[in-house]
């Protein structure tokens, strides 16, 4: 016990250690927003297929040596434009759209991969994310698009409420369903960019899900369901953090364990509540 | 005074009209039914209206930006299972007031607790809506609707789903909602209802509509409404 709190003790004197509870404190915040309107939206596999997507930028980015945040932000935006008008469309299910691009892209990125070196350790790093090898650059980066999802959520706040909560009336009511579609789209795009640094490609999804899901099993209103995603998530990703360092164990995965738990803990308080 | 005037408008989806080219006018202070087989362009009628589904041709005319419109869809199209209180949900609908502001202010808020005392619903204000039974939900959105207009209510199909007495509910609202000069169009399958408490009755069949004075209400209620259809 001594020794976890000594080095729970030392961590905080490690400055990467602090970057990656700044980056992803702000990350958590973004993603489990986000993902309120877009689990609500049911578009939730949305942004499973960004994330899929940007394991093809990166892939990118690293074979022509420029940084893959840069790379990703334009690439899984129009993506996700796509995916909205795939969605759209009539002749294709939205689900099935998903599952092409987002299948397309990691073939396509696994192709990259392989005409470089194959899989190496930066590839590897962002399929599973290492938050604890953050750059100076990566954290400016962070600090100002987690700025601009803050920024575009107070905006449009109300309107994607409406939205998300009947479409045909914020319609009548004159809202552009059309662009707070896309506000969201651009919104993730960013998140989710974003967020591979923290827990990777492969399950990025899960820091926008989970909180969500947690959340919606004990909240009443639209303001609570945010509160507690919002902590839940920021919680996550601190303790995930810290265990990883403690224990030796890899951060992505360890803030997903702690996602996971959360959600058995909050659906176990539900359905026992809703028994008695 | 008319609310909303249509001129030889045609409806219907993808270029393809789904009735005869329609000539209507609703004054204030009717309680217009529109009734008919599903497929007929009841709904169409009412979304033309709404401005959800585009105009293949002709006119319409509204007496106020139509964005003031007080609308209720249908209830597929709501999100039940939504996790926000029925404040909430109701003050969604006074989103035009915000103009630039991200935030609702005092007097906002006001206005959603007023307006709820008025409808009887202040003790659900803090329930959340998908813990609502049916006919709250409906009151709710019935309310949301009004947060967004004083004189218009535009209904598509409000009581589907309910029990008989959720129902009688809901028509009791809309009744006095009219007494109070509030002019309604509502969708509906219930033609006993229509006859019951509508000024108007609207009927699309078969490509053809029909509209007329509902006389039995006339007659019952000694109103005098006066109407110029086709």
């Amino acid at each position: 016990m001594n020794q976890i709190v000594s080095s729970l003790i030392e961590a905080f004197q490690y400055q990467f250690i602090i970057k990656a509870l700044l980056v992803g404190s702000l990350i958590a915040f973004s993603s489990s927003v986000m993902g309120i309107f877009l689990v609500l939206k049911k578009f939730s596999m949305i942004g499973d297929g960004l994330a899929h997507v940007s394991f093809a930028t990166v892939a990118i980015a690293l074979l022509f040596n420029a940084s893959p945040l840069i790379v990703s932000i334009p690439v899984v935006i129009l993506a996700s434009f796509l995916i909205l008008k795939l969605n759209e469309k009539a002749g294709l299910h939205g689900d099935a759209a998903i599952g092409l691009v987002s299948s397309f892209s990691v073939a396509f990125g696994v192709l990259l991969a392989s005409m470089s070196n194959g899989f190496n350790v930066d590839l590897f790093s962002y399929l599973f994310g290492s938050i604890l090898i953050i750059s100076d650059i990566d954290l400016i980066f962070s600090l100002i698009l987690s700025i601009v999802v803050v920024i575009g959520l107070l905006l449009f706040y109300n309107a994607l409420f409406a939205v998300t909560h009947d479409e045909e009336f914020a319609e009548v009511i004159g809202i552009d369903v059309k662009l707070m579609n896309r506000v969201i789209a651009v919104l993730t795009s960013i998140t989710i960019v974003l967020g591979i640094r923290v827990v990777g490609t492969m399950l990025i999804s899960s820091m926008i899900i989970f909180p969500t899901v947690t959340a919606l099993q004990l909240s009443r209103s639209f303001k609570q369901t945010i509160v507690i995603a919002v902590a839940i998530s920021i919680f996550c990703v601190i303790a995930g953090v810290l265990a990883s360092f403690v224990f030796n164990l890899p951060s992505g995965a360890t803030i997903v364990m702690l996602n996971a738990f959360f959600f058995a803990i909050f659906f176990v308080i539900k359905r026992i509540g809703g028994q008695s | 005074m008319s609310e909303i005037e249509c001129k030889k408008l045609i409806i219907g989806y993808n270029g393809t009209p789904l009735c005869e080219p329609i000539d209507l006018i609703v004054e204030q202070g009717q309680y217009l039914f529109i009734i008919g087989e599903n497929g007929s362009g009841k709904s169409s009628f009412i979304k033309t209206l709404t401005g959800l589904l585009p105009r293949i041709d002709g006119q319409i005319t509204y007496s106020i930006p139509h964005q003031r419109l007080g609308y209720v869809s249908q209830k597929h199209q709501v999100y039940t299972d939504f996790p926000a209180t029925s404040f909430e949900v109701i003050q969604s609908g006074g989103l035009y007031k915000l103009k630039k502001s991200p935030f609702y202010k005092k007097e906002d808020k006001k206005a959603v607790r007023e307006l709820m005392a008025s409808l009887k619903i202040s003790h659900l204000a803090e329930k959340s809506f998908h813990h609502l039974s049916g006919g709250q939900k409906q009151r709710v959105l019935i309310a949301r609707a009004l947060m967004t207009t004083d004189r218009l209510l535009i209904l598509d199909e409000p009581i589907n789903g309910l029990d008989p007495t959720t129902r009688r509910e809901v028509y009791d609202m809309l009744k006095e909602l009219h007494q109070k000069g509030i002019t309604i169009i509502m969708v509906s399958h219930d033609h006993e209802a229509a006859y019951q408490y509508g000024t108007h009755i609207l009927t699309f069949e078969s490509g053809k509509y029909r509209h007329m004075v509902n006389e039995n209400l006339i007659e019952d209620e000694k109103e005098v409404v006066t109407c110029r259809s086709n």
